[in-house]
C-alpha cells in the first residue's frame, strides 16, 4: 500500500513531464493521451483517468497546450460527438525540453547515489572484525 | 434506472465551482471521455449499465475531479496581479480624466456665474497681512479678497486641469502598453471576473457623486449665495455622468451573460 501510494506520488509530480512527452508525437484528446501513457509505461502508468484533466487543463492555461473542438469521427466506439483536442505550442515544446533535461540530471544523480550503496554487513562479520587486534 | 454516466455528470456539475462556458467544456470533455471508455468496456464484454459504471469508476471520485478541474481554472497569481494592475492603471486614468474634465466644468461656471461661484471663501473668512502678501505675489489685485479668490480659483481649475493632463499620459502609457498584449492571436482567459473594472468604477464614481452634489446643493441651499458651491457641484457633476457611464456597461454586460 506504502509503495502504491509513493509510487503514485511520484507520477503526479512528473505528470507534466509526461503529458507533454506523449502529445509530442502529435495532436490527441485526452482519452487517448491517457491510453498512450498507459501503453507507452507498459501498464506501469495507471492514474485514475479523472486526474489527468485537469492537468491538461493547466498546461493548457499556462500556455503550454493549446486546445481545439473537433467533431469526433463516428465510429464502432466514438460517438461523433465534440471532442477537445491537445496540442504542444512553442513554449510546449521549449518547457519540454526543459523538463526533459532536468530528468535526465535527476535520474543521473540517483542512479549514482544508489550505485554508490554498499549492502548492509552481516552480524558474522561484525564479529569477525571485533575480535581483530 | 438512471444511466451511471449522466448521473456522474450530474454530481460532477453541482460539486464544480466551474460556471457557464467553462463548466459547459469541462463536462463535454468528461462526457467525450466517459462515452469512449464506456464503448471501449462494452467491446471487452461488458453490459451497457455495468461498462458505464466501470468507466465512472475509472475515472475517479467526483469529489477530486471536481477540484482538480477548479483548481486548473483558477488564474495564476502572477497573471492575476498584472491584470489587476493593468485594471487599476486604467481607472486611475479615467479617475485623472475626469478630475481635470471637472475643472473645465468648473471653468465654465465660472464664466457664467463669476469666479466666486466655484473658488469664493465662505462669508466671515479672513486672512492674515502675511497671507494677504503671498496671494498679491501672484495673483496683483485691487484688495485681499480678490487675490485670495483668484488663488483658490486657480487652485480649483488649475490643478484639476494639471490631473487631466497627466491623466491623459497616464491613458497613453496604458494603451501603448495594453495593445501589443491584445494582437496576440492566442487569446488569454480572464483573470478577474468580468464586468470588475466597471462595477469598481461604478462603485467609486457613485460614491463620489453621491457626497459632492448634495454638498454643493446644500451649501447653495443653506448659505443662500453661490460662494464656493460650484467647487463641490462641479466635481459631483462629472463623477455623477462617469457613474452613468459605468453602470450603463455592468447594466448591458449583466444583460448579455447567459442565464
Amino acid at each position: 500500500m506504502r509503495d502504491a501510494r509513493a509510487g503514485g506520488e511520484r507520477l503526479k509530480g512528473n505528470l507534466d513531464l509526461l503529458l507533454l512527452s506523449v502529445l509530442a508525437a502529435g495532436p490527441a484528446h485526452g482519452y487517448a493521451v491517457i491510453g498512450a501513457l498507459r501503453e507507452r509505461s507498459g501498464g506501469q502508468f495507471d492514474l485514475p483517468e479523472g486526474t489527468v484533466y485537469p492537468a491538461l487543463h493547466r498546461l493548457e492555461r499556462d500556455g503550454l497546450l493549446e486546445a481545439t473542438w473537433r467533431r469526433g469521427e463516428p465510429t464502432d466506439r466514438g460517438t461523433g460527438r465534440r471532442r477537445k483536442v491537445y496540442a504542444l505550442t512553442a513554449a510546449g515544446r521549449t518547457a519540454l525540453v526543459a523538463e526533459r533535461s532536468r530528468w535526465a540530471r535527476f535520474s543521473t544523480g540517483v542512479g549514482a547515489v544508489l550505485q554508490a550503496v554498499r549492502p548492509a554487513p552481516s552480524a558474522q562479520s561484525l564479529r569477525a572484525s571485533a575480535v581483530r587486534p | 434506472m438512471t444511466d451511471p454516466v449522466e448521473e456522474y455528470l450530474d454530481a460532477l456539475a453541482d460539486a464544480s465551482r466551474l460556471r457557464g462556458r467553462r463548466l459547459r467544456h469541462a463536462l463535454a470533455e468528461v462526457e467525450d471521455h466517459l462515452a469512449e471508455s464506456r464503448a471501449a468496456h462494452v467491446a471487452a464484454g461488458l453490459g451497457e449499465d455495468e461498462a458505464g459504471r466501470r468507466a465512472v469508476a475509472d475515472f475517479g471520485p467526483v469529489a477530486e475531479v471536481a477540484a482538480g478541474l477548479d483548481r486548473a481554472s483558477a488564474p495564476p497569481l502572477d497573471r492575476l496581479l498584472r491584470e489587476a494592475m493593468r485594471t487599476f492603471t486604467l481607472l486611475g486614468a479615467v479617475g485623472l480624466l475626469a478630475i481635470g474634465l471637472s475643472g473645465l466644468v468648473a471653468a465654465a461656471g465660472a464664466a457664467a456665474f463669476g469666479k466666486a461661484f466655484v473658488a469664493g471663501d465662505v462669508a466671515g473668512v479672513t486672512y492674515t497681512a502675511a497671507r494677504c502678501a503671498d496671494f498679491q505675489e501672484y495673483h496683483p489685485s485691487r484688495t485681499c479678497e480678490l487675490a485670495a479668490l483668484r488663488h483658490h480659483y486657480d487652485e480649483v481649475v488649475g490643478y484639476r486641469l494639471d490631473a487631466g493632463a497627466l491623466g491623459l499620459v497616464v491613458l497613453g502609457g496604458w494603451l501603448m502598453a495594453v495593445r501589443p498584449w491584445r494582437r496576440r492571436s492566442r487569446p488569454v482567459p480572464r483573470a478577474l471576473p468580468e464586468g470588475f473594472a466597471t462595477t469598481v468604477g461604478a462603485a467609486l464614481f457613485g460614491a463620489a457623486a453621491l457626497v459632492l452634489l448634495p454638498a454643493g446643493v446644500l451649501e447653495l441651499a443653506f448659505t443662500g449665495s453661490r460662494t464656493g458651491a460650484g467647487n463641490a457641484m462641479s466635481a459631483g457633476v462629472v463623477a455623477a455622468a462617469a457613474f452613468a457611464g459605468f453602470a450603463a456597461s455592468l447594466w448591458r454586460s449583466l444583460r448579455s451573460r447567459p442565464a
